[in-house]
This record gives structure tokens, sequence and C-alpha cells, in this order.
């Protein structure tokens, strides 16, 4: 991947390594005393997902290094959750990737309850699941958009966000939100669905399945221009994906199968049965298959859990006041995005001791690093579409 | 090999078919969305049924919540109880988390549909409900960790189950799991 030189200078100093010196072509820079061109893309840039900043070193136009410089969007989540109360910290952790709300709820709700003595009821662990899929739909969906508008493609971006704005809707009948959903509590969820909603919700996810067709894949999968900016764009061997710890779709894409919901199954996620998608070629084309194809799972998944929906309490019995064993907490779960882990430590006060959140978009941005280097620098932004980073994830 | 071109054809008929398709946008500030039951717009206090029991300002994650208490004998009944003469919901800070709303014993604070808020300086945003103003700038709940002396919390983590057989503090930072585990062996 990199030659040995350019690995010693990353680890040396990345930000302040000259720029001179490391053409793609020396032979050429010797010949006409050329220079490559040290730039910053970002932190306020249209396409960039949020707020990073990339510095690239430039040869013409082909990419020579590219560092990533995060922390334009930190809120200190951390710090915050440990000066409120257990139950308070919810809001908190639906702030951090704001795109997939409902699983960074659930990690955190999962951590507490390892520390408590607490059943959840099964209505609720079903209710967790329903809300999480289509969480990830709201998700995925866009994050296709998104790759499209970056493309110069308009048109997808607006049936995403038709997508997105019903599935907003039915958030907002069942949470009373429409993205900050402060939906799954401590030992359960906050209300039961309401009236009919089963109904609309398997009335909309059958109208999904037959727009998801021509809408997302027949418009996109074919086009020449699409297939000519994104195969063979980021490519990247499964050695490679594993050894930089990537999760989500990023790994699936080389064709690595790891997904938390099937290898460490949680809730309500043990009673369903799903595939999950991966592809061989390991580029932007291979991650928006995966995508899509995690789109038609998450529907297979949804019918499957109103099918059976059980029957019963939605909260389980947590006492008046939330206060924890003294001890270490850990929440796993498949955000978006990848694997997103939370981890408590509790001094069996009111509040946290300690809270981290492993984020999946802190881990996979090192692929820009990594991988962008020897592409053309509008490759970029497909790149970009690979990870699918939320700034509000990576910074915390 | 499909013939250069047929994909975006194909893309072009799909795009002249939704040309026909019922319009999914509306002219927001004519058609307002739809409200549910459930959905969390602004706040609002109905100050004749709150007690001052100031569980909302306790439980607001951001402060937004300050409570100004006297005691007065509003019911008649000749017995002095807490009464809120001052309350301030300050919606520059608020995030409809909706934690207060559940607290709450008499349900007198509540969301409403209204959900637009606009205003030319941030102390504008703070509404007063009670008789005398409160200052929105003045931190209720000053940040302070209150945290169990060590010696207490092991005397209570003790006293809770059925580690207190053993005669043994729990130790600390253990998993309950492990824990659990342990006392079943």
């Amino acid at each position: 991947m990199l030659s040995e030189e350019r690995s010693k200078d990353i680890e040396t100093d990345a930000l302040s390594a000259p720029a001179a010196g490391r053409l793609a072509n020396p032979d050429v820079r010797d010949e006409f005393g050329l220079e490559t061109l040290d730039m910053s893309m970002g932190p306020q840039h249209p396409a960039m997902h949020g707020l990073l900043r990339l510095i690239l070193e430039l040869d013409g136009e082909t990419v020579v290094r590219c560092d990533p410089v995060m922390g334009y969007l930190h809120r200190s989540k951390e710090k915050i959750s440990e000066n409120r109360m257990y139950p308070a910290v919810i809001p908190i952790t639906d702030r951090i990737d704001y795109m997939n709300n409902m699983a960074m709820e659930y990690g955190y709700c999962l951590a507490v309850e390892s520390l408590m003595d607490v059943e959840i009821p099964p209505r609720a662990d079903a209710i967790r699941a329903l809300m999480n899929e289509f969480s990830r739909i709201m998700s995925h969906i866009p994050s296709i958009g998104f790759l499209l508008l970056e493309l110069g493609a308009f048109t997808p971006i607006l049936y995403a966000f038709r997508e997105r704005e019903r599935i907003q809707t039915i958030m907002e009948a069942v949470t009373g939100a429409r993205m900050m959903f402060h939906y799954i509590r401590i030992g359960g969820v906050k209300a039961d669905l309401p009236e009919g909603m089963p109904e609309e919700m398997w009335k909309y996810i059958e109208g999904l399945e037959e727009r998801l067709e021509p809408d997302f894949v027949d418009l996109i999968a074919g086009n020449e221009i699409f297939v000519a900016r994104t195969r063979g764009v980021g490519k990247m061997t499964q050695e490679k994906a594993v050894e930089m710890g990537l999760t989500g779709v990023p790994l699936r894409c080389t064709g690595v199968e790891f997904d938390v919901r099937k290898h460490y199954p949680y809730g309500w996620y043990k009673n369903l049965d799903f595939d999950v998608v991966t592809d061989e070629a390991g580029d932007v084309e291979a991650s928006y298959r995966c995508r899509i194809g995690e789109v038609k799972q998450s529907i297979r998944m949804i019918k499957q859990i109103l099918e059976n929906l059980p029957e019963g309490e939605v909260m389980g019995d947590t006492g008046r006041r939330i206060r924890p064993d003294e001890g270490d907490g850990f929440g796993r779960v498949e955000s978006a995005r990848g694997e997103y882990a939370v981890h408590i430590v509790s001094d069996g006060t009111d509040t946290p001791y300690r809270v981290h959140y492993r984020t999946p978009c802190t881990v996979n941005m090192q692929l820009l690093q990594e991988i962008v280097p020897g592409h053309y620098l509008p490759d970029i932004m497909p790149i970009m579409g690979l990870i699918d980073p939320v700034s509000g994830a990576w910074d915390k | 090999m499909p013939q250069l071109g047929q994909g975006i054809l194909k893309g072009m008929g799909i795009t002249l078919r939704h040309l026909f398709d019922r319009k999914v946008t509306r002219q927001y500030p004519e058609y307002k969305k739809e409200t549910f039951e459930r959905s969390r717009g602004m706040l609002t206090v109905d100050m004749d049924r709150c007690i001052a029991c100031l569980q909302c300002m306790r439980i607001c994650p951001d402060h937004c919540i300050s409570i100004e208490q006297t005691k007065r004998d509003a019911d008649g009944s000749g017995k002095a109880k807490p009464y809120a003469i001052g309350f301030v919901i300050d919606d520059s800070r608020c995030m409809y988390c909706s934690l207060c709303v559940e607290v709450c014993p008499v349900n007198c604070i509540y969301h409403t549909e209204e959900f637009e808020v606009q205003a030319y300086n941030r102390l504008e945003l703070a509404r007063q409900f009670g008789e005398r103003p409160v200052d929105p700038t003045i931190d209720p709940k000053p940040a302070v960790k209150k945290k169990k002396p060590a010696g207490k919390a092991a005397a209570a983590g003790a006293g809770k189950g059925a580690k207190a057989a053993d005669g043994e503090a729990a130790p600390k930072r253990t998993p309950r799991r492990a824990a659990k585990k342990d006392d079943a062996a």
C-alpha cells in the first residue's frame, strides 16, 4: 500500500511533514523542478459529511497524502455523561450518531442493564429491535442518496428523503420526536406502540419493498456514470480491512462476514432469521450493494417482528431510582455504520463514574489515510460515501 | 456488456414515471405537518396545579427550568404549603427530552403542539409562568457532583444483597454478572 518512507513519515509527524519531495513520479520532478501542493479540504466543505478537515498533498490531481483531522464537532459527550443521572444520559446518546439515533440509545441502555438486575419484557425487546431496524433504513437510504449527490446526481437524494420523511412520521407517532427519539429506556421502552401502528408500519414496509427496486436499484446500479465513478475506487483487501479494525459496511463489502446482530446476538435478534450481507469487491460500488442488501434484510426483519409481536408489558421493573451496582457495564450493538459499544464504570451512585462510547466512525475513518493516496482528488467523495461517517459520531 | 447509455435511459424512464406521482412535499407556512398525540412540542405549565415539588427542576438535564419557591396557603386550608411563585422555562436550552413531563406527579407540565419559536435575543426565549419573574441566567443546579463517601458506599453495597451473608464488602469494579456467579457457587 504505502511505501516504507511514507509510513515512516506518518509515524513521525503526520501534520507537520514537509510538503515537497514525494511526487508520484519523481523523475518528472527532477526534470522540471516540480513540487507537490499542500491543500486543506474542509472543515467547512459542502460535500464533507459534517466537520472534517483533510490535509491533502497533491501531485497534480493525484493525492499523495491524506490526513484526516477530527475534533471540529467535539462536544465532550463522555464528560457530560459523567455529570448526569443514568436516565438523563439517554438524550445525550441520541446526539452522537444523529442519523441512526435508536442504535445509540440501545447500546447505552444495554450497558446500564448489564449492571442491573432487571428483566426486559419480551414485547419491549421486540419493539426495540423493530424501531432499530426502522432507524437503520432511515440511515442507509439517505446515505446512498448522499453518495450519489456527491457524484453529481440529484434525483436519488430526493427519493431517499421521501422515504426518510415517511419513516420519520412513523417515528414521531411512536416516539414523539422525528430524530432525537429518547424512546429506549433503561429496562424497556418509553411507551407501547400506538393504536393501529403495526398495521401502518406493515403498509409502509410493503410500499418500500415495491419502491426500493426501481428507485434505488434500477435507477442507480446500472447507470454508466455511477459505475465509472465507483467501480474499483477505494478498493481494499480483506486483510487490510481486518487489520484496521473496520466494522459495518466497510468491512462487509470486502467479504468478511461480521455482524454483531448475528455473531453476538442481543435482545430480540436471537429470534430473527436474517442474512449477513457481504460483497466481494471491496470498493465503493460494493458498499452501495451492501447497503441495499441490508435495507432488504431490515425489511425482512421488520416483517418477522410484526408477524409475531409478543403481548405484555413494555417496561421492566427498575425501581424508582436507577442506581446500578458497582462494576463495569458493557453493551454492544450493530449500528448502521458498524459496531457501536458502550463501556460504563459505575461506582454505585446516581451518576456514572466513566462512560466510553466506541463509535464505528472514529475507527472507520482511518481508512482515509490508508486508501486515499493514489486516487484522484474527486475520488475522495465516493470513498467518504463508502465509510459514510457522521460528524457527531466520530467526534462525540 | 449492455450497450452504453442503456442504464442512463432506464434511469430517465424511472424519473419520467415519477413525474406523474402525487406530490410528497407541502408548502410549509400555509400547510403545516400533522402532529401526533405524543409529539413533543414546546413545554407549558398549568400553574394552578403545580405543587412546587421541584422534581422537574432536578431532573432537567439542561437546567432549563428554574422555580422560585415560597410557602403560601393557596387553597384556603389554613396550612402553608410550598408554592411556586416564580417559574421559568428557558427554551434556548430545552432539548425536548420529556423527562420533566414524565416525572411530574400532578401532570401540570406538558408538551404543546407548538414547535415554531423565534426571538431577537436569547432572554426572550425564557418564558415566565409565575407571578414573579425568575432570572433564567442563574443556573438552578450548580454542577456539584455528589459522591457517596467510600465507607458508606461499601456498607450500602454489602447491606443490599446476598453479599452481606459472606460478611465481605462488595469488591470494587466487579461486574454484577460475575459477582452473581460467585454467589451461586
